[in-house]
C-alpha cells in the first residue's frame, strides 16, 4: 500500500462522464455541477448514481487499495 | 483514506454526510476485502475501466445538496467546518444532467455506434457492456473498444479499457492465448498517449519488474485476511489471488544471484511434450525494454483439457530453467512451482522471472527457457516426465 500524492487537477475542461468523449480526464471544478455517473456496487452489483443523493451532502472518494 | 475512515463513519452514522467510494480496481472482491478490513460502512462502487477518468488516487471531492462541487482539495480537519456545517447557495449554478441508474439499451447503443461510426459511440457501448454485463459480454466489449481505436488510435482511455477487458478474459475459461500480453500491450499504448496518467502507469507496474515497482501492490491481502480472522469474521474470498509480481516487494538492484545453479537437463535428453499435455503461455511486462533495463516474464503452464491432463504431485515438482542470451541476465535462473494439495491436480501454474537486457543492444532477443514436469493423461492414466521448450522473446530498444 502506498501513500500517494493527489493528482493535480490541472485540466480546465469539464468532462461530462456520462457520454463523454473528452480525453482530458476527471476535473471537477468548485462551483460547477459534478457530472453524474452510474456504477455498480462492489458487494451486490447494485447500481448507484450520484444524482440519487440529491438533497444530501456527498463526499466522493476515488481510491485504490494498492 | 483509512486514516479518515473513523471520522467519516461518525458523520455517516449521524446522517450528516453521504460518503461514496469509487474503487479503481479490476477485481471487485479485492475491493470488498479491503472495505471489510477497514470496516468501511459507506457504499463503494466498482470502476474497473476508470470510467471516472481519474488521473490518480486518492481524489476527494465535496458535493453539496444540489450536486455542486464545493471542494476538490478536501482536508479532514476542516471538512466539518467548511463543508458539513456550511450552507451553500445554489444560485446561478446549473444542474448537471442526471443519469438514470437503470440498464442502458445496449442494442440502441450498438445501433448508434454502427450508424454514426463515431469513436465515442463505440467507446460508450464498450463501457456499458463492461459495467452492465461484466465478463459475460467481454468479447463484445473488446470489439467495441477495438472499433474506437480503429477510428481514434490515440484514445488512451479506450486502450486502457481494452487492456482491462483482455485481462478480464484472461482470468476466465474463455481466455484466448496471448490475452494477458494483449492487455499489457494496450496499457503500454495508453501510457504512451499520456505518460502522466497514474492509473494506467500503475497497471503496468502491477505486473512489471521489481526495479520499477513503487511499492508492493497487494501485500496487504494476507494481512487483511489474518486480521479479519482474528476479529472472528471470515474474510471475503478472492476469486483471483494476487500473483508473484502483484505481491513482490520493490527491489532497487537487479541481483542475478550466485552462479552455482546448473541446467537440470543440459543435454536436452528429457522427452519433449510433443502432444502438448501442458499448454504454455508467455507474457513480457513491459512489452519492450530499453537497453540495460528489466522486464518481468510471466510463464503460465496449464494442463491441457483436451487430454484431461493433470499434474502428478507425488513426483518431483515442476521446474523452469532460463538461459539468457549473451550479456543478458535472468533472475532467478531456476524456478520451482509449488505442488498441488492432492496427488492429482490440474491448476494453472504461474512462474515469473526477470530479465535484464544487455547494455547498448537493440533488437529482438530469444531466451532459451524450458520446463520439466510430471504430467499424467486422464484420471489414473499414464504419467510421463516431459520437457517443453518455451520461447521467450525480449524486444530491446536503444
Amino acid at each position: 500500500m502506498q501513500n500517494l500524492n493527489l493528482l493535480t487537477l490541472a485540466c480546465g475542461c469539464v468532462c461530462a462522464i456520462a457520454g463523454s468523449t473528452c480525453a482530458a480526464g476527471y476535473s471537477p471544478r468548485v462551483g460547477e455541477p459534478h457530472p453524474d455517473f452510474v456504477l455498480p456496487g462492489i458487494a451486490d452489483r447494485k447500481y448507484v448514481s450520484l444524482s440519487q443523493f440529491r438533497g444530501q451532502k456527498v463526499l466522493l472518494i476515488n481510491f485504490a487499495s494498492w | 483514506m483509512p486514516a479518515w475512515n473513523k471520522e467519516l463513519q461518525k458523520y455517516v452514522r449521524d446522517g450528516k454526510l453521504v460518503v461514496l467510494g469509487i474503487a479503481q480496481e479490476q477485481h471487485p472482491q479485492r475491493s470488498r476485502l479491503f472495505a471489510q478490513w477497514h470496516r468501511i460502512n459507506w457504499p463503494v462502487l466498482h470502476d474497473p475501466i476508470n470510467l471516472m477518468q481519474v488521473g490518480g488516487v486518492p481524489v476527494v471531492v465535496a458535493i453539496d445538496e444540489e450536486g455542486i462541487v464545493r471542494a476538490t482539495r478536501v482536508k479532514a480537519e476542516t471538512l466539518e467546518r467548511d463543508f458539513i456545517n456550511k450552507t451553500f447557495s445554489a444560485e446561478g449554478a446549473k444542474a448537471s444532467k442526471p443519469v438514470k441508474a437503470t440498464r442502458p439499451d445496449l442494442a440502441a447503443l450498438r445501433r448508434r455506434a454502427e450508424q454514426t461510426r463515431s469513436a465515442g459511440a463505440w467507446r460508450e457501448l464498450g463501457d456499458a457492456l463492461v459495467l452492465w454485463e461484466d465478463v459475460a459480454k467481454v468479447d463484445d466489449a473488446i470489439e467495441a473498444y477495438r472499433q474506437t481505436i480503429g477510428i481514434r488510435p490515440d484514445d488512451g482511455d479506450a486502450h486502457f479499457r481494452l487492456g482491462v477487458c483482455y485481462r478480464m478474459r484472461y482470468e476466465t475459461e474463455q481466455r484466448e492465448p496471448a490475452d494477458f500480453q494483449r492487455a499489457v500491450d494496450h496499457w503500454t499504448k495508453a501510457r504512451a498517449v499520456n505518460p502522466n496518467q497514474y492509473i494506467w502507469r500503475r497497471r503496468i507496474e502491477q505486473y512489471g519488474p521489481r526495479l520499477t515497482k513503487p511499492y508492493p501492490f497487494y501485500d496487504w491481502v494476507q494481512t487483511a485476511a489474518r486480521e479479519i480472522k482474528a476479529r472472528g469474521e471470515s474474510p471475503v474470498a478472492l476469486e483471483t489471488l494476487p500473483t508473484g509480481s502483484e505481491l513482490a516487494q520493490p527491489d532497487r538492484s537487479f541481483d542475478a544471484g550466485a552462479g552455482d545453479v546448473t541446467s537440470p537437463d543440459p543435454q536436452g535428453r528429457v522427452f519433449r511434450d510433443t502432444q502438448k499435455m501442458i499448454l504454455a503461455e508467455v507474457t513480457v511486462v513491459p512489452p519492450r525494454a530499453k537497453a540495460g533495463e528489466t522486464v518481468r516474464v510471466h510463464v503460465s503452464l496449464r494442463p491441457n483439457g483436451a487430454h484431461k491432463a493433470h499434474w502428478n504431485n507425488e513426483a518431483e515438482p515442476l521446474r523452469l530453467w532460463i538461459d539468457p542470451p549473451e550479456g543478458f541476465e535472468a533472475q532467478p535462473r531456476l524456478l520451482t512451482a509449488p505442488q498441488g494439495d492432492s496427488p492429482e491436480t490440474a491448476e494453472p501454474r504461474r512462474l515469473e522471472f526477470e530479465v535484464r537486457a544487455a547494455a547498448e543492444v537493440s533488437g529482438t532477443f530469444k531466451l532459451n527457457a524450458y520446463a520439466l514436469y510430471y504430467v499424467c493423461e486422464d484420471a489414473g492414466g499414464t504419467c510421463m516426465f516431459l520437457r517443453q521448450d518455451i520461447p521467450v522473446t525480449v524486444t530491446v530498444d536503444k
